[in-house]
């Protein structure tokens, strides 16, 4: 048996027991040895040095998603919206873990306004890619939500159900995520030029079936219009 | 051993911790626990500086502040629909003027924590039987935001003009929870990013019912000047 074939054997057989007979370790915290003996072994053993080290960052990124996701379901089990970790953890993310808190979003009821939202103000706070920008754009343009018991169904009664009194707190969570899109956009183009994919954005959303989206967008984008003047004539 | 004592200690100091109110026996659990646990969260709070509102209504921006407003104003807690099935809590001072009744939406419906900290600061603002509880005042007929759009429930779709769901003072049940966001907002110094947006977001949209020029004069000088 040659060398090269006894290498492929240990290769091929660290690649299964990495990918199935260890993919539970993936979901846990700590260390991963053999994640770790595979990532080194490849680096050191393989044809092409570039694949192994885009495997290794792979399978670190992997890691680094479940991590955050775990985080963030305990933050949701919690009901805390002042755990430290929501700052210290989510900063710069990268583009796959805001697509896996993207994926996260898509399969959460539409009722979770505040878990919505809250994936909304993460990916949101590190907008960097048109992915990014169509993501908050599929934000703005849902169907507005009719009840906090029942997004989809309108089921107050005209007189019972009017409360007028706390209403607004309502009305503010029925759009709570619309509403975090708005000031994330706001927010980031508080630091950088009004590009046209973002504006046309901000300008759909002041066509919104809500009227408290619809007016949002619409004061965001009359302030960046003037902003934008300001700096023509500076 | 010392472990077994670590855990006595833990559970002598979380039986000792005291809200200043008490719970109606048959406000489940888990609206229990999510109350105190916000209650927990607002006792923490810290900052610098405050507006001079704030300073006037409640102190400092600071935990023991708040938690010594709530406990000297509310001196129970009981459940109640109070008569809508969208609403979160209500002081009824008919009953009890120092009683707060809370919902099963306080925990049914997916609030941000600073959403539902505001509907009981809201609330405990009305258990002031000194004040006359504070009573709301008819919004203006009609009544338009700045855009010239009447102001109205969106899940209803019912205007806003008329009904008792402004007010005409900063001091009010509106006035003073927004006044408390708004400072949350711009002065905590150990909140998240996100506590503090959405207090923002919160306090903004409760300014909308200040009716009277003078008092959203006197909120803008305060809070809202660059």
């Amino acid at each position: 048996m040659s060398k090269r074939f006894l290498i492929s054997l240990i290769f091929l057989t660290l690649v299964g027991a990495g990918f199935f007979g260890t993919s539970h370790l993936f979901t846990q915290g700590g260390n991963y040895p053999i994640r770790k003996i595979f990532a080194e072994f490849a680096i050191q053993h393989s044809k092409s040095d570039t694949a192994a080290i885009q495997i290794k960052t792979h399978v670190h990124n992997e890691i680094e998603i479940r991590k955050k996701l775990k985080i963030l379901d305990e933050i949701f089990q919690s009901k805390n919206d002042n755990d430290p970790r929501l700052d210290l953890e989510f900063n710069q993310i990268s583009q796959e873990t805001k697509e896996a808190l993207e994926k996260k979003y898509n399969e959460l009821h539409l009722e979770s306004r505040n878990e919505r939202g809250t994936i909304v103000f993460l990916v949101g706070k590190s907008l960097s890619s048109e992915k990014d920008f169509q993501f908050l754009r599929q934000v703005l343009a849902e169907a507005p939500c009719l009840s906090l018991s029942d997004c989809t169904s309108n089921l107050s009664h005209p007189t019972q159900d009017r409360n007028s009194h706390l209403g607004s707190v309502n009305e503010i969570t029925l759009e709570y995520p619309q509403i975090v899109a708005l000031k994330s956009i706001e927010t980031y183009l508080a630091n950088h030029s009004p590009d046209p994919p973002l504006m046309q954005i901000v300008r759909e959303a002041s066509h919104s079936k809500s009227p408290i989206v619809s007016h949002m967008a619409t004061s965001l984008e009359h302030q960046l219009l003037k902003d934008k003047d300001m700096r023509l004539f500076i | 051993m010392i472990k077994i004592l670590s855990i006595i200690a833990y559970f002598s100091f979380l039986s000792s911790f005291s809200f200043g109110f008490t719970f109606d026996n048959d406000v489940p659990a888990k609206i229990q626990d999510q109350m105190k646990k916000d209650l927990e969260f607002i006792g923490t709070i810290q900052s610098q500086t405050q507006s001079d509102l704030h300073k006037e209504i409640f102190g400092a921006v600071d935990g023991q502040t708040y938690s010594q407003f709530f406990s000297s104003h509310v001196s129970a807690v009981g459940l109640n629909e109070c008569g809508n099935n969208n609403a979160v809590a209500c002081v009824i001072p008919f009953y009890d003027s120092s009683k707060m009744w809370i919902t099963q939406n306080y925990i049914k419906f997916s609030h941000p924590e600073v959403a539902r900290l505001m509907v009981v600061f809201h609330e405990s603002r009305h258990t002031e039987e000194a004040n006359g509880n504070w009573p709301h005042a008819n919004c203006p007929q009609p009544f338009l935001d700045a855009d010239g759009t009447p102001m109205k429930s969106i899940w209803t779709g019912a205007a806003l003009a008329g009904e008792p769901a402004c007010d005409e003072t900063p001091y009010g049940s509106y006035g003073s929870s927004l006044i408390m966001l708004k400072n949350i907002s711009k002065f905590c110094t150990n909140c998240t990013s996100k506590v503090k947006m959405d207090a923002g977001i919160y306090a903004d949209d409760q300014f909308k019912r200040i009716i009277s020029e003078d008092a959203k004069q006197r909120i803008h000088n305060d809070l809202y000047r660059s």
